[in-house]
């Protein structure tokens, strides 16, 4: 994607005994300002695969200098955090998308719970100035292993006080989230953000006391999913199209001067549509019906991929 | 090169607006082919056409810029609540404000000066003779709200949409040329509701397919696509407010003067994630071009009158051409060869 | 602007008479008339508190309810029964009060009778039942759309021979 951001490692630090956090520093223009709960999509170059993972920002939102992130090191399933923790070093140079939001505040709520689990703690360190700002009624809990997580637990506590309640489950204290969601008054938004199971033991909570399931939210990314490399081959031609894991199907042919109508390149206007001959499709757009998914003979190159290594496409 | 604003002229009353050749040339023609249909037409508000072109940059400053400035004041002098902002979307107007200004002063330096040290903002409009120091988010240090000042430095409609649970809200918007609907009646309707009165659309999922890529806009990205319809005289106006005063002349087309007194009405509608708020800014630029006026470019004759004469009826209905849409698709007619 | 005769029009709310009864803590009934069928709603209800309040006073209304949800519980379910717009505006009071719209049962409406918001006076004439209807701000003959808006509890409602005053259509009953 062209409207990537470079930025600068400034610094890196120990937050917790898994958790880094990196400060990124705008190279050529200032960043963008961002809103309480946004994310970005840090690109991380490396040998055999590009990892993109998405980070919340938990930096002052009005900070255009710099951006703050948390990387808890997962297992080797997810690359990037290893690569994070080990390869890159101050005064690197990353590749971030612009910060987009599925997980805004709702400004109208009477009063805001947020529950953290672990590192998911980092959108909320993005809430938490703006809600001090603007003076609303809110709470945070904190639930962590401390020899393992637990990031800002003390300047937090110290911060919000009374506010911050925390779970340390190496210490074996527990949060009751049927208890706490019963005492919450009308007009309370809940938001999670932590493992599954913590947000499936409160959405199940929610539904047995009656909490209506539009005032629980829990964190989205708007992240692309990774994606394989794959060959595309062009049935009339012959021609044998290399889709890399960063490009989509549509820049790859576009790339090797097959031209396609588009109009969206995000799946939703129709306009690209191709037919797929052989192969399966990792379908990701919206303009296809299921029926016409299941079928599995068309594509919208702007976003699908083929699930394997090949597709044969009729152009 | 692109054409400079010429003098005030106007949208009501005498109707003295009139494109010049170069505005001509330059109008953003909404049809790709010979049939029209709704459908998802979005695409990235990324320049094309060249120096002079409306899509050459991210706001369209063009001749009419003056007489809309000034129409525009019109209306809101009458009727001042045809601009609105909820009380939660007071960031992202400051947003709005921001965006408008920096790509202004970034596009047509000649006209727009913007100078930031802090919070301390200069803005200098050279076209308007305006030169205001501001505190940014200070709204008391404005001569008007944030957005009925920027809104009536910038040709079009503005609306803003506040991003809640993956649907938007019509929260806040200054409308002073709709076609043909109302803030007031719709405030605070989410995505499907104020699309309600749309016909054939919502059952072909256009609505819900065009929501999911916009809640999922990024700030930095905008997207444009085009609407239209066809409006009676060169009134920028045509909203349900003053129904009243212009519905009647859609009687008064004729077969005599249907190529002069018939516009094509073009939308060009820009979308633009807003960094601070996460509300969507909603830009309806509208272009008008007299039938006439059209004709001089033969192609957009020629495929004008083929979407004309295809229309479905629900749509003619809906945007209100059924008393004179058969006089349209007869004028066209001699510019078909097909015909 | 015809737009009466176009098919279905997805801002006109629609209404089943089955009521959903989940769990709540506390729920409250409000009433512009009250029928055997409401009150015996009012009387199964299970919940650990419930109120019930009956006034067509949308001024008194909004007192009460301040009062009774201040100390609410978020699990509160609210049952709703009157005209359109009695349960539309009430809807408004008490999501300001902080009441989604998913915690809100709506009974189908008492009548047919419509609310019609003129778009050229922003004045509402209540208990419309045919249309076109007289604006009862400023007199203009309405043509009456399906296009509701929840703030209003009023439907769209626009000159019906703007565009040739002799021009004017049979009067029609309302569903
Ligand atoms: C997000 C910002 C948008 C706003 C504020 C907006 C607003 C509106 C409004 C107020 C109307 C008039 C409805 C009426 O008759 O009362 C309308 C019509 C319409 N809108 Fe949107 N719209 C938006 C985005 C879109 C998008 C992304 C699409 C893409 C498909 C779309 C498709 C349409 C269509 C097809 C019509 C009918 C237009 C006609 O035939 O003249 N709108 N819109
Ligand atoms: S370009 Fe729009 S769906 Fe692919």
């Amino acid at each position: 994607m062209s409207n990537q951001i470079k930025v600068e490692v400034a610094s890196i630090c120990q937050v917790a005994p898994t958790i880094r956090e990196f400060t990124l520093e705008a190279i050529d223009d200032a960043l963008y300002p961002f809103s309480p709960g946004a994310h970005v999509v840090v690109e991380m170059p490396n040998k055999k695969k590009v990892y993109k993972n998405a980070y919340s920002l938990l930096s002052d939102p009005t900070d255009t200098q710099r951006y703050r992130i948390a990387v808890r090191l997962q297992d080797a399933s997810r690359g990037g955090s290893i690569y994070m923790h080990e390869q890159v070093k101050v005064g690197d140079q990353l590749l971030i998308s612009p910060p987009s939001n599925l997980f805004s505040p709702l400004w109208h709520a009477k009063k805001h719970v947020m529950l953290a689990g672990g590192v998911g703690v980092t959108p909320f360190m993005s809430y938490i100035p703006e809600m001090i700002r603007r003076d609303a009624d809110f709470e945070l809990h904190y639930m962590y292993r401390s020899l393992q997580t637990g990031a800002y637990k003390h300047e937090l506590s110290e911060q919000l006080g009374d506010k911050y309640f925390d779970y340390d489950s190496d210490r074996q204290t527990r949060c009751d989230v049927t208890a706490l969601l019963s005492q919450q008054p009308l007009g309370t938004h809940i938001y999670i953000c932590g493992p599954d199971s913590l947000i499936q033991a409160v959405e199940e909570a929610a539904q047995t006391l009656g909490l209506p399931a539009s005032v629980i939210h829990s964190e989205e990314f708007a992240a692309p999913k990774p994606g394989m490399p794959f060959v595309a081959e062009i049935k009339s031609t012959g021609q044998q199209v290399d889709v890399s894991a960063e490009d989509s199907l549509l820049e790859a042919l576009e790339a090797s001067d097959i031209s396609i109508p588009n109009l969206c390149r995000g799946g939703v206007c129709g306009q690209c549509v191709c037919t797929v001959v052989e192969g399966e499709i990792d379908h990701r757009d919206q303009y296809l019906s299921d029926e016409e998914k299941a079928a599995g003979n068309t594509i919208m190159p702007c976003v699908s991929r083929a699930a394997g290594e090949r597709l044969v496409l009729d152009i | 090169m692109r054409v400079a604003p010429k003098e005030v002229e106007t949208f009501r009353d005498d109707f003295t607006y009139s494109n010049s050749p170069e505005a001509i040339k330059r109008f953003p023609f909404p049809f790709p082919e010979d049939e029209y249909r709704y459908s998802v037409n979005m695409e990235p508000h990324t320049p094309k056409g060249g120096e002079g072109s409306a899509y050459e940059h991210f706001l369209d400053i063009d001749e009419h810029y003056l007489s809309e400035m000034a129409e525009r004041k019109l209306v809101l002098d009458e009727m001042p609540h045809r601009c609105l902002a909820m009380e939660h979307m007071e960031l992202a107007c400051w947003d709005m404000l921001e965006r408008l200004m920096t790509s202004l002063a970034q596009d047509y330096s000649d006209y727009f000066k913007l100078t930031i040290e802090g919070d301390q903002w200069t803005w200098e409009n050279k076209l308007l003779n305006i030169h205001d120091t501001f505190t940014f988010g200070d709204s008391s240090t404005l001569p008007q709200s944030p957005l009925e000042y920027i809104g009536c430095q910038v040709q079009g409609d503005f609306a803003l949409l506040d991003q809640r649970d993956g649907d938007l809200f019509l929260d806040a918007g200054m409308i002073t040329c709709p076609a043909d609907w109302s803030l007031a009646f719709d405030a605070g309707m989410s995505f499907k509701e104020w699309h309600g009165p749309v016909p054939m659309a919502h059952n072909e999922g256009i609505f819900e397919r065009a929501l999911k890529y916009l809640t999922a806009m990024q700030v930095g990205s905008p997207i444009r696509r085009l609407n239209w319809t066809l409006t009676v005289n060169a009134r920028m106006d045509t909203s349900p407010e003053t129904y009243h005063e212009w519905g009647h002349e859609r009687t008064s087309v004729t077969p005599e003067n249907v190529g002069e007194k018939v516009y094509l009405r073009v939308e060009m509608q820009v979308m633009d994630r807003m960094p601070r708020s996460n509300a969507l800014m909603f830009i309806i630029r509208t272009y008008l071009i007299s039938l006439e006026d059209l004709a001089t470019n033969p192609e957009w004759a020629r495929r004008m009158h083929r979407t004309m004469k295809t229309l479905p009826a629900p749509l003619i209905e809906y945007k209100g051409l059924s008393r004179y849409h058969s006089m349209v698709v007869d004028y066209l007619a001699q510019f078909d060869p097909a015909n | 602007m015809e737009l009466e005769s176009l098919s279905v029009v997805v801002s006109k709310p629609m209404y089943t008479a089955e009521i959903s009864d989940g769990p709540c803590a506390y729920s409250l009934f409000i009433c512009e008339q009250l029928n055997t069928a409401f009150s015996d709603l009012y009387e199964a209800s299970l919940a650990d508190k419930k109120d019930l309040i009956h006034s067509a006073d949308l001024a008194r209304i909004e007192g009460d309810l301040a009062a009774l949800l201040a100390n609410a519980p978020a699990a509160t379910r609210v049952y709703l029964l009157g005209t359109e717009k009695y349960i539309w505006l009430v809807g408004q009071q008490l999501k300001a009060l902080g009441v989604t719209e998913e915690q809100m049962e709506m009974l189908p409406p008492l009548s047919a009778e419509r609310s019609v918001f003129c778009c050229h006076c922003y004045q509402v004439t209540d208990q419309v039942f045919t249309a076109p209807a007289r604006c009862v701000g400023c007199g203009k003959l309405l043509a009456v759309t399906d296009h509701f808006a929840k703030a209003h509890g009023a439907y769209f409602g626009y000159q019906v021979n703007a565009e040739d005053a002799t021009d004017i259509p049979a009067s029609v009953e309302l569903s």
